[in-house]
């Protein structure tokens, strides 16, 4: 594995928080847009959205040794409103309490779920700010990085939105089928959202890619890595076939068949996207290539 | 069973039973009896608001679990692969030409007395006058 300033922590908190954020756009768009097709994944994807940007936050404070010995520390990252970091801390301290309040009034969990029912629509609206932020703010952290010139593109917070989008409703999805099978069928209306962000996510990462190939000589060898060098195999096979491809024909083979593929294949199909999330976050942190030294 | 109870608690208040065995009776009546439909609902409502907080869960543990898979993934087989050289050493000349450009030169230096020592030295044809050898120098 070619060396990297960033480990297995980062990678983490970029799938978890873009799962976690794409899970809550997931639950509100089914909950304003079509409460009517399934209430299980508006529930499913407000009650996971939480926990996981929390449990990917947690691995992004681990990752920060000398904030993790020496906590008190931590209050800079708030103290430069110039810097983007401090933007991404104070995106995740506001999502994570919001997304728990909008589970809890969703799903009428105790006593703040009852007092937040009454304000689902603000607490949508402003959670989904904070949401889009989120998932924008997993590629921005990357792209802020001038020595790594494969990361330093804008190209990069788009691909991690659409990456977030795709995984977060694969997350719905599939706690919506563990809520209640039976709407596996209706979940069929969904698949379409699965089609229009993998096709996005394909089309920037092939962008990326080759735009990286002309931009500079890092870049190139960090693409060179990608698609032809020693992380190709898991490119082409993890992220290329098994986490786009595959499950992009299976949504449009779900989306026409409505409820008539088997269970198995459309919850094989989010777990594809998951993986092929999960995959696409490493190469790009691995693959990231510092300037040569001539 | 259940009327047998209730006729037991209706029709027999008077009679000489503890309040306990009452009590008793009652929470039996409780037990037995089918739920409401209210009841019903709200069981069920709160059965599947257990399982949402389980679904809630089992997303976080299953994609940590997701996480920990393409980890193992790319720890185990990164071990696996060969690194194909790119550019063969076999007769290729450009390193030793780089090599020779890039080399550090050392200057060639003229013949005769090199100028730094000749500006420190002074030499015994240069002197003004010959010194006579001293009577030391004969017996060396």
């Amino acid at each position: 594995m070619p060396e990297s300033a960033w480990g297995w922590l980062i990678v983490t908190y970029l799938f978890l928080a873009g799962a976690g954020a794409g899970a809550f756009l997931a639950a509100v768009a089914c909950d304003l847009l079509a409460p009517d097709w399934s209430k299980a994944l508006a529930r499913a994807g407000s009650l996971a959205s939480g926990p996981l940007v929390a449990v990917g936050t947690a691995c992004l404070v681990l990752d920060l040794e000398a904030g993790l010995w020496e906590p008190w520390r931590q209050i800079y990252l708030v103290n430069n409103l110039e810097s983007m970091i401090s933007w991404g801390v104070i995106v995740l301290s506001l999502f994570i309490p919001v997304a728990f309040v909008y589970a809890a009034g969703l799903n009428e969990i105790t006593f703040v779920g009852r007092y937040a029912k009454k304000y689902l629509k603000p607490l949508e609206i402003v959670g989904s700010g904070l949401a889009v932020a989120t998932a924008v703010y997993t590629g921005v952290l990357i792209a802020v990085v001038n020595g790594v010139p494969f990361w330093n593109t804008p190209m990069m917070p788009v691909l991690f939105f659409a990456s977030a989008m795709s995984t977060g409703l694969a997350v719905a999805m599939l706690g919506a089928a563990v809520i209640d099978i039976n709407t596996i069928r209706t979940l069929s209306n969904f698949a379409l959202g699965h089609v229009i962000f993998l096709a996005v996510e394909g089309f920037v990462l092939m962008l990326l890619v080759f735009m990286s190939l002309t931009r500079s000589v890092e870049a190139a060898i960090s693409a060179n890595m990608l698609i032809s060098g020693m992380l190709s195999p898991y490119f082409w096979i993890l992220v290329v076939v098994l986490g786009i491809l595959v499950p992009f024909i299976l949504s449009i083979v779900e989306y026409y068949e409505y409820g008539a593929m088997p269970k198995l294949l459309v919850v094989g199909a989010d777990l594809l996207v998951l993986l092929g999330g999960m995959s696409l976050r490493a190469l790009i942190v691995f693959s990231g290539s510092p300037p040569q030294v001539i | 069973m259940t009327e047998e109870i209730k006729e037991k608690v209706q029709e027999e208040p008077a009679a000489e039973t503890s309040v306990e065995e009452t009590a008793q009776a009652a929470e039996q009546v409780e037990a037995a009896a089918p739920p409401t439909d209210e009841e019903e609902a709200a069981n069920s409502l709160h059965e599947k608001r257990g399982r949402m907080v389980v679904a809630g869960i089992v997303a976080t543990v299953a994609l940590s679990l997701i996480a920990l898979l393409v980890a193992g993934i790319f720890q185990l087989t990164s071990r696996l692969m060969v690194l194909c050289p790119t550019e063969p050493p076999v007769n290729d000349p450009a390193k030793v030409l780089w090599q020779a450009v890039t080399a550090e030169k050392v200057a060639s230096s003229g013949l005769g007395v090199p100028d730094k020592l000749a500006v420190g030295a002074s030499f015994k044809g240069a002197a003004t006058s010959v010194a006579e050898p001293s009577a030391d120098a004969g017996r060396k």
